[in-house]
C-alpha cells in the first residue's frame, strides 16, 4: 500500500538555473510536484501518466525515499518515507527503463549483492534465484559479465534484481523506455504477475497503450499537479473524447486554462 | 555498517575489473618506474662508458707540440693528436663540428717558457655544448695543472707542502642514509603523493560520476543501504586504491633503484646499505602513518568532486585542475634547505613532502612530525564531513 498525502517537492535553483529560466523568473525554487495525493493498493496496478517533465520520476523517487518531500507525507506499507526510510526501502523493488546494472559483475554476483543489501538469508536467496533462473532461462549466462549480455538478457537480470527479495511494493519508473518490443513485453508481463501475486504496483509512463493494458487505477500528472485520480474504469466512463491520448491532451490543456 | 562492508566488497571487485583503474592503481606504479629507471640508468651508464672510453681527437695549431704535453697525453692515454692546423677561427670551428674534439694552441717556445720559470700559456678551443667532451677536457686541464706544478716544484727543488701551508681534511659526519635521504628523500614523497592521488582518482570517478552516468546509483539508492553505508563503502574502496598505488609505487621505486645501482661500480654497497636502512620497519611505519590520512583526504576530496559531476568526462575535467594543486606542494622536497618545522607542518601536502623526506633521511624531529600527522588527520576528518554532506545532497547524488 502506498499513501501519498499533499506531496510537494521543490528544488532550489542556482543563480545559473534562474538565469536560464528567463528574465521574468523571480522564484528561488521550482516545484516538480505540488500538492499531490493518491493511494496505490495491494493487488492492483496504479498507473502514473504524464508527459516528460510532468513530475512522475520525482514522485516515484520520493516513494522510493531517494528524495525527501518538501511538504506532505508518503507512507509505504504504513511506514513513513522520511523517518523510516530504510524500512521502506526493504519493502520496495525499484526498476527504471535503464537496466541499472553493473556491467563488470555477473548476474550471480549482482543478485547476491542486492540480496545481501536486503539482508536475505542464503538459503532463501538460492531458492528464489534458482526458481527465477529456470523461469527466465538465465542459467546459461549467469556467470558471464553483464556488460557482455544482450539487452534482453540484461533486462531479465534487471527484473530479477528488482524482485529477488520478494518486495511488497514495486515501483516502475518508465520501465519500458528505450526497450525493444519483445523486452518491453517481458516487463509488462512482470507487472501483471506482480498484481497476480498481490503486490502493490505503481508505474509511471507516457505510453498510452501501456496504461490501457495494465491500469486498475490511474493518476494523470501535468506540470507537477494531478489532473485526474481515480479508477481506470471510471476514467474510461467519463472520457469526453474518443481516445485516451486525446482525453489526456484535453485534461492537460484544461488544467492550463485559468 | 554491515551494508558498508557489502558495498565495499562489491565496489572493490567491480573496480578491479576495470582496466583503467587496474592500470592506474596497480600496473602503472609497478611497471612504469622499473621501466623508466632501468632505461634511464642503462642509457646513462652506456653514455658514460662511451664518454670515458672514447679516444679524444685533439688538434694542435702549427707544429708547436711541446714534448712535455705529448708525454702527459701518453700517460693519460685515449688521445689522438693531429698537428699542423692553421690558426683560423672559421676553419677551427668547422673542424670542431666535424672531426676534432678540441684544439690546443701552444706558443712555439712553450717548454722553454716553463724551463725559464715563466708562465706557459695555452689556448684551448672546444664546444661547450657537448657535456661528455667538456668533462674530459676539464679533467685534462686539471691534470696539466698538476703535472706542470709537480715538474716546476721538482725543478726548483721545493717540497710541494711548502706552497700548501694548510691541508684541510674534510670529514663528512652525516651518514650515507642522511645524504641519500636528501636526494631520494625528495623523490619518494613526490611519487607516493602523486600515485596516492592517481590511485584514488579512477575509482573515485568510477564510483561517483560513473555510477550516476550508468544509472546504477538510483538502483543502489533504492536498496536498504543508507547514504552513509554507500558513502563509507565507496570511500573505503577509493582509499584502498590510493594506498595500494602509493605503496606499490614506493616499493617498485625502491627495488628499481636498488637493482639499477648494482650496475655502477664503487657506489652500490654503501648505496644499497643506505637504501636498506631507509626501508626498515620503523621508517615504513612512519611513512604509512603519513600516507593514511593523506589517502583518506584524497579519497574524500575526489569522491566529492566526482559525485557533483554528472558524467565520467565531467568528473575528469573537474579533477584534473585539482591535480595541479597536489603536484606543486609535493615538489617542495626537491628544494634544498627547507626543513619541516612547526609552521610548515600545518600546510597540507607540503608537510607530507617535507616530513617524508626527514623520515627517510633519519633526521625527523618528533614535534613537527606529530603536528603534521594531527593536521593531516584533521584534514582527512574535514574531507569526510564535507564529502558526506555532498553525498547526502539530493541534487548531487541523483542523476538529473
Amino acid at each position: 500500500m502506498i499513501e501519498i498525502s499533499n506531496l510537494s517537492k521543490s528544488f532550489d535553483l542556482s543563480s545559473r538555473q534562474r538565469k536560464e529560466m528567463g528574465p521574468d523568473f523571480r522564484e528561488s525554487k521550482v516545484y516538480a510536484v505540488r500538492d499531490v495525493s493518491f493511494e496505490a493498493r495491494p493487488g492492483r496496478i496504479f498507473s502514473l501518466l504524464g508527459a516528460n517533465g510532468a513530475g512522475k520520476t520525482t514522485t516515484l523517487r520520493v516513494v522510493a525515499t531517494m528524495l525527501k518531500p518538501s511538504s506532505g507525507t508518503v507512507k509505504v506499507c504504513g511506514l513513513d518515507s522520511v523517518s523510516q526510510a530504510a524500512d521502506v526501502r526493504r519493502k520496495l523493488g525499484f526498476l527504471t527503463g535503464g537496466t541499472g546494472l553493473y556491467a563488470r559483475l555477473t548476474p550471480d554476483e549482482l543478485l547476491r549483492y542486492f540480496a545481501d543489501l536486503h539482508g536475505m538469508d542464503r538459503h532463501r536467496f538460492e531458492q528464489r534465484k534458482q526458481h527465477y533462473y529456470d523461469l527466465f532461462d538465465i542459467n546459461s549466462f549467469a556467470k558471464r559479465q553483464i556488460g557482455k549480455l544482450s539487452t534482453g538478457m540484461k533486462q531479465k537480470v534487471s527484473i530479477l534484481r528488482t524482485i529477488i527479495h520478494d518486495p511488497e511494493v514495486l515501483v516502475f519508473d518508465e520501465p519500458t523506455s528505450g526497450l525493444d518490443v519483445i523486452t518491453a513485453r517481458n516487463i509488462i508481463e512482470l507487472i501483471r504477475q506482480c498484481r497476480e501475486d498481490g503486490k502493490t504496483v505503481i508505474f509511471s509512463t507516457h505510453i498510452m497503450s501501456e496504461v490501457e493494458m495494465l491500469s486498475d487505477d490511474l493518476a494523470i500528472i501535468h506540470k507537477g499537479s494531478l489532473v485526474y485520480n481515480g479508477t481506470y474504469e471510471s476514467f474510461r466512463e467519463g472520457m469526453q473524447t474518443p481516445s485516451l491520448t486525446e482525453e489526456f491532451i484535453r485534461l492537460a490543456t484544461s488544467a492550463e486554462t485559468p | 555498517m554491515k551494508n558498508s562492508l557489502v558495498i565495499f566488497r562489491k565496489e572493490l571487485k567491480d573496480v578491479l575489473r576495470d582496466r583503467r583503474t587496474v592500470y592506474a592503481m596497480i600496473l602503472a606504479p609497478v611497471l612504469i618506474y622499473p621501466i623508466l629507471i632501468t632505461a634511464f640508468t642503462q642509457i646513462m651508464r652506456v653514455q658514460s662508458e662511451k664518454a670515458q672510453e672514447k679516444v679524444l681527437v685533439l688538434g694542435i695549431v702549427g707544429q708547436a707540440l711541446p714534448p712535455s704535453f705529448e708525454r702527459l697525453l701518453e700517460q693519460q692515454g685515449r688521445y689522438q693528436l693531429i698537428e699542423g692546423l692553421e690558426e683560423d677561427s672559421a676553419s677551427m670551428a668547422s673542424m670542431l663540428n666535424d672531426s676534432l674534439d678540441a684544439i690546443f694552441s701552444f706558443p712555439h717556445d712553450f717548454d722553454q717558457q716553463l724551463e725559464r720559470l715563466d708562465q706557459g700559456s695555452v689556448t684551448l678551443y672546444y664546444r661547450g655544448t657537448d657535456d661528455d667532451i667538456r668533462g674530459r677536457l676539464e679533467g685534462l686541464s686539471a691534470s696539466m695543472q698538476q703535472y706542470y706544478s709537480a715538474v716546476r716544484m721538482e725543478q726548483m727543488n721545493i717540497n710541494p707542502d711548502l706552497i700548501q701551508p694548510v691541508r684541510i681534511e674534510r670529514i663528512d659526519m652525516s651518514s650515507s642514509r642522511e645524504k641519500l635521504g636528501q636526494t631520494l628523500g625528495a623523490i619518494f614523497p613526490y611519487f607516493f603523493i602523486i600515485f596516492c592521488f592517481l590511485g584514488c582518482m579512477y575509482p573515485a570517478i568510477d564510483l561517483g560520476a560513473g555510477e550516476k552516468e550508468r544509472g546504477t546509483m538510483e538502483t543502489l539508492l533504492s536498496s536498504p543501504a543508507s547514504r552513509l553505508d554507500i558513502f563509507l563503502g565507496k570511500l573505503g574502496v577509493v582509499f584502498v586504491g590510493g594506498m595500494t598505488s602509493a605503496v606499490l609505487a614506493i616499493g617498485s621505486l625502491a627495488l628499481s633503484i636498488k637493482f639499477n645501482t648494482q650496475s655502477f661500480g664503487d657506489l652500490p654497497e654503501e648505496f644499497s646499505q643506505s637504501l636498506s636502512s631507509m626501508l626498515q620497519f620503523d621508517t615504513i611505519l612512519l611513512l604509512i602513518l603519513l600516507l593514511l590520512p593523506v589517502a583518506v583526504f584524497f579519497a574524500s576530496a575526489l569522491l566529492t568532486l566526482s559525485i557533483t559531476a554528472q558524467s565520467f568526462k565531467e568528473a575528469q575535467s573537474l579533477i584534473s585542475p585539482a591535480m595541479i594543486l597536489v603536484l606543486l606542494p609535493s615538489m617542495v622536497g626537491f628544494v634544498p634547505g627547507i626543513h619541516l618545522n612547526n609552521t610548515n607542518a600545518l600546510i597540507p601536502i607540503f608537510n607530507v613532502s617535507l616530513a617524508a623526506k626527514e623520515v627517510l633521511a633519519g633526521t625527523l624531529q618528533m614535534g613537527p612530525f606529530i603536528i603534521t600527522v594531527l593536521s593531516l588527520l584533521a584534514l582527512a576528518g574535514l574531507g569526510i564531513v564535507i564529502s558526506l554532506r555532498f553525498f547526502k545532497s539530493e541534487r548531487n547524488v541523483l542523476p538529473t
